[in-house]
């Protein structure tokens, strides 16, 4: 009785530990985002910032410029909290207009931390270790403080500026998403585990991996997203100050250009490793490469920017790092935690292994065969059908997703050559028509061989067999021949009732009528043999006393040979659908998929794919949609007709 | 009364047993017609098929076979085809047999699991499977090789084998085995010495089939063997009629060389046929 209670404590825990792994990437991907969001406030804050510096630097004389400027900056971005120029001790700018041209107050906490912000970047300019600039956040009121040196000659500080830019606010559009995928990885691990008991553990096992892959994909995903949005806001953000700068002081323009990039503050923007100003009115276009940005500043000309791939790599590299540490970390963990609960069943394995060694000795050979040839090579299949493979064995997978699937289910244009549903269909109505005559024709046949007095029944039941016997390749052939429009037996036959000669193979109604005639031939021979098989293994007695008791010949075949020959035509039935489902060689030899492709069935548009277009990614997943609805097929006709009851007993 | 009713019943037996005979008389007619033509258009002197539908060629020659025995390499596709059948039914036979006695016999952890994952392989779309195994080939060297069609080719007849004498040995009784058990036969023993021998007619179906699947195969040949030297006869024989070639008379020719071995032996083993594949499926 405690046993339920038992079986809850450990799923409970693996859940715990599978909700901390996710848990755990939530609040990475959160922390990315900031330190995106973070990069970008401060780059918006540093380009305000600069253009102020520099006319800082121009001198006294400069002092109502740059209150100009600054005063068009605040009103442009209402982001802009604070600002302050001080040069010496005096200001030259200050946000707030009673310190305009006042000198430093000792005893104004806000005024000494800025005047000892300027020695400290003094400092950190001679010591030539650190960039010079000071940045503090200030989370209660959402803004980052940054401070920079404006310049004298190349290293000496004559002033400093400060800046309190408002932190954007983060969009949480991605964390839902990601919860939702999670929840869903959750819950499927719930619900398999109520299903599959036997399996918790591998089960556990799967799930975490799942977790820890998906996570660290949508991680990468996100931060890959973020790095493009962060980069384009930069650009914008560029776009502005410019354009504020090209209508405020236009002199400073090609400063700011040289600026941007080099100087003190390199690296500080990250995306770019040159910039250069292109005045209005210039038409010759001196790009440095095909890959170099432009920005521009409505009528005052453009700013022309050289990405910098290598430190863009780096940026995904790192992450890319982390990601490796974080996986490795988290899988170690999840390993351990794992080894530890399967210890015991470990040692359980080990002791079934010693126990049953003669079956696992017996079945090894066999299974290695199968794991190497089948299930491996299976596996492999499966994992191309989220790829886009390259039709050589050197180049590169490129991961797709789901993307192969989307674009083979997505396509509703009936008309479109290899349209799924379409060929769906085609594939559908051949399957149960070959099945139904295979059945049909198989059955009566058995039935009236089966009659004891009927004569010569073993030469018609060998000559019956004949289709089976022969290689279908050859049949597939035999049969394209006899369907040939001038030479074929079929035409010959109709000609000599009177009517035309037909093209078999221009039409798609005929064209699926000899693919239909050829499988026939091939397939009912199998139904015949399990049905004879299945009718003499019926006692004769059973007849013998339906007779007595009055029952006609329907009524015996319906109550007494209808029953029994059930478990002998299920398996049989649902093998014969599987394997016409997959039939290749009738229709990929006699009609060809003429006219136009039409009759093709699935497999054959996956061959096609494969080994015609070399698109072996989407050949991939056409075959895994395949194999879906074959084991869906199976799985349903199992359960409803529980062909396979008894067999695992 | 009854003497009257008797009489009655027997005349519209016999009217229905001659309908019946008439109509698998036309259908077995129907289902050896193409055999037939082919016949005819091995022996025809045309290269190309013919028009009329009778079945005796219009000048009967031998020049098609000649043609295909001792113009073409037509002995070594054979012996290619034949090394790959008999060496894929010999390896497959062997670890069906024993993997079907153990999934019979024994109650082991993974036996449920093992037999369905067998049974699942069956689903695979070959297309999907012949990149990697290409691959695989590939990458042991055996492109070209008969040994790499081997290999692909068990793996291929085993899990309908493993099921097939699974379901077989399910219907020997387990006396036989424990009286020999106590005895003091060993378990190797008993396998070798009365169970197999007991399975003969499913041992003798699934070795048909094995060799079929290998004999008879076509795609995966066609596409692992490149040189003309190690064609297996349906590469070759597809050739003839392929897109560079009509020559139907030599394929027809070739069809009955190939066909006349299997046929032969779908024949000798056709008593076990029925009881061989049935059998373990029948339970009613």
């Amino acid at each position: 009785m405690t046993a339920p209670r038992k079986n809850l404590a450990v799923p409970g825990a693996l859940l715990a530990a599978l909700g901390m792994v996710l848990a755990g990437f939530l609040v990475l991907d959160r922390a990315y985002r900031l330190e995106r969001q973070e990069e970008v406030s401060l780059a918006k804050a540093h380009l305000w910032l600069r253009p102020l510096a520099l006319t800082l630097e121009g001198g006294a004389e400069t002092g109502e410029k740059l209150a100009a400027l600054a005063g068009a900056v605040r009103r442009a971005d209402p982001r802009v909290l604070e600002l302050q120029a001080l040069s010496g001790t005096t200001f030259r700018y200050h946000s707030d207009p009673r310190k305009l041209g006042a000198d430093v107050d000792p005893q104004d906490a806000a005024d000494k931390a800025l005047y000892d912000s300027g020695v400290e970047i003094r400092y950190l300019l001679k010591s030539e270790r650190r960039k010079p600039y000071l940045l503090e956040f200030d989370r209660k009121s959402g803004a980052l403080k940054l401070s920079e040196p404006a310049l004298k000659g190349r290293r000496k500080s004559m002033g400093t500026l400060r800046i309190g830019y408002g932190l954007e606010r983060v969009p949480g559009a991605m964390d839902a998403w990601m919860g939702l995928l999670f929840l869903g990885i959750f819950l499927a691990f719930l619900l398999l585990m109520k299903r599959l008991h036997r399996w918790r553990w591998p089960l556990a096992a799967a799930a975490l991996l799942l977790a820890l892959a998906a996570g660290s994909l949508l991680l990468l995903n996100n931060e890959q997203r973020n790095l493009a949005q962060s980069a384009q806001a930069k650009r914008e953000h560029l776009g502005r100050v410019g354009t504020l700068l090209a209508g405020q002081s236009p002199e400073i323009l090609p400063v700011f250009a040289e600026d941007l990039k080099g100087g003190i503050f390199g690296g500080m923007l990250g995306e770019w490793k040159a910039a250069s100003y292109v005045p209005a009115g210039t038409t010759d276009e001196t790009r440095p490469n095909a890959a170099a940005e432009r920005v521009n500043l409505g009528a005052g000309g453009a700013f022309v920017l050289e990405p910098d791939a290598g430190a863009r790599a780096a940026r995904e590299g790192a992450i890319r790092r982390q990601l490796r540490v974080i996986l490795t970390v988290f899988g170690l963990l999840a390993g351990l935690l794992l080894f530890f609960i399967m210890a015991g069943h470990a040692l359980r394995t080990a002791r079934a292994l010693l126990t049953y060694r003669y079956s696992y000795i017996m079945i090894f050979p066999a299974m290695v065969g199968m794991i190497a040839l089948v299930m491996m090579p299976f596996v492999y299949g499966l994992s191309m059908g989220f790829f886009r493979v390259p039709p050589s064995q050197s180049g590169k997978w490129v991961f797709v997703g789901l993307q192969n699937f989307v674009e083979i289910l997505s396509d509703f244009h009936p008309l479109t050559t290899g349209n799924f549903y379409f060929v769906l269909l085609i594939t559908v109505m051949w399957t149960v028509i070959n099945v139904a005559l295979h059945v049909g024709i198989g059955l009566v046949l058995a039935i009236i061989l089966n009659r004891p007095d009927f004569p010569l029944k073993r030469v018609y039941r060998v000559l019956l067999i004949l289709p089976w016997a022969m290689p279908s390749y050859i049949t597939a052939l035999i049969w394209k021949g006899m369907f040939h429009k001038q030479f074929g037996a079929i035409n010959a036959f109709l000609q000599l009732l009177g009517a035309e000669p037909i093209s078999f193979f221009n039409n798609f109604w005929t064209a699926f009528f000899a693919n239909v005639a050829t499988n026939t031939w091939l397939g009912f021979p199998f139904m015949m043999v399990i049905s004879l098989g299945a009718l003499q293994s019926i006692p004769a007695d059973l007849y013998e006393a339906a007779q007595i008791d009055g029952a006609d010949k329907w009524q015996q075949f319906k109550k007494i040979t209808m029953p029994l020959l059930k478990p002998a035509l299920f398996p049989a039935i649902i093998l014969g659908t599987v394997w016409t489902f997959n039939q290749f060689n009738v229709i990929y030899l006699v009609s060809g998929g003429d006219p136009n492709r039409s009759t093709d069935i699935l497999i054959i548009q996956a061959y096609r794919f494969a080994f015609e277009k070399f698109n072996w990614g989407f050949a991939a997943a056409y075959s895994i949609l395949i194999f879906i609805i074959l084991v869906t097929y199976s799985v349903f006709t199992n359960r409803v007709t529980r062909a396979t009851e008894g067999v695992f007993d | 009364m009854a003497m009257k009713e008797k009489k009655k019943r027997t005349l519209r037996e016999r009217v229905l047993g001659l309908l019946l005979q008439a109509l698998i008389l036309l259908f077995t007619i129907g289902t050896i017609y193409p055999v037939l033509w082919v016949f005819k258009i091995a022996f025809g002197a045309q290269k190309g098929l013919s028009i009329s539908l009778s079945l005796l060629p219009a000048q009967p020659t031998l020049e098609n076979f000649n043609y295909l025995l001792f113009k073409k390499p037509f002995f070594a596709w054979l012996l290619n085809s034949a090394i790959v059948a008999v060496a894929t039914t010999i390896i497959g036979i062997f670890l069906a047999a024993t993997a079907g006695y153990a999934f019979s016999r024994f109650r082991f952890p993974g036996r449920t699991a093992g037999l369905l994952s067998f049974l699942i392989t069956q689903m695979f779309p070959g297309t999907m499977m012949m990149i990697p195994l290409y691959l695989i080939v590939n990458w042991l060297g055996l492109l070209d090789n008969l040994a790499g069609l081997v290999l692909v080719y068990s793996t291929t007849s085993i899990p309908f084998s493993v099921w097939m004498l699974k379901g077989y040995f399910d219907t020997i009784p387990k006396e036989l085995e424990e009286s020999a058990l106590i005895d003091g036969a060993s378990r190797t023993r008993i396998f070798y010495k009365i169970i197999l021998p007991l399975a003969k007619p499913a041992l003798a179906v699934t070795a048909l089939f094995s060799f079929m699947t290998a004999w008879n195969e076509y795609i995966q040949a066609a596409t692992f063997m490149n040189r003309e030297l190690s064609y297996t006869l349906p590469v070759a024989l597809r050739n003839f009629v392929g897109q560079f070639a009509q020559d139907w008379g030599y394929f027809a020719a070739g069809a009955i060389l190939v066909s006349i071995p299997i046929v032969a032996l779908f024949f000798s083993l056709q008593k076990y046929l029925v009881s061989g594949l049935t059998a373990g499926s029948v339970k009613g």
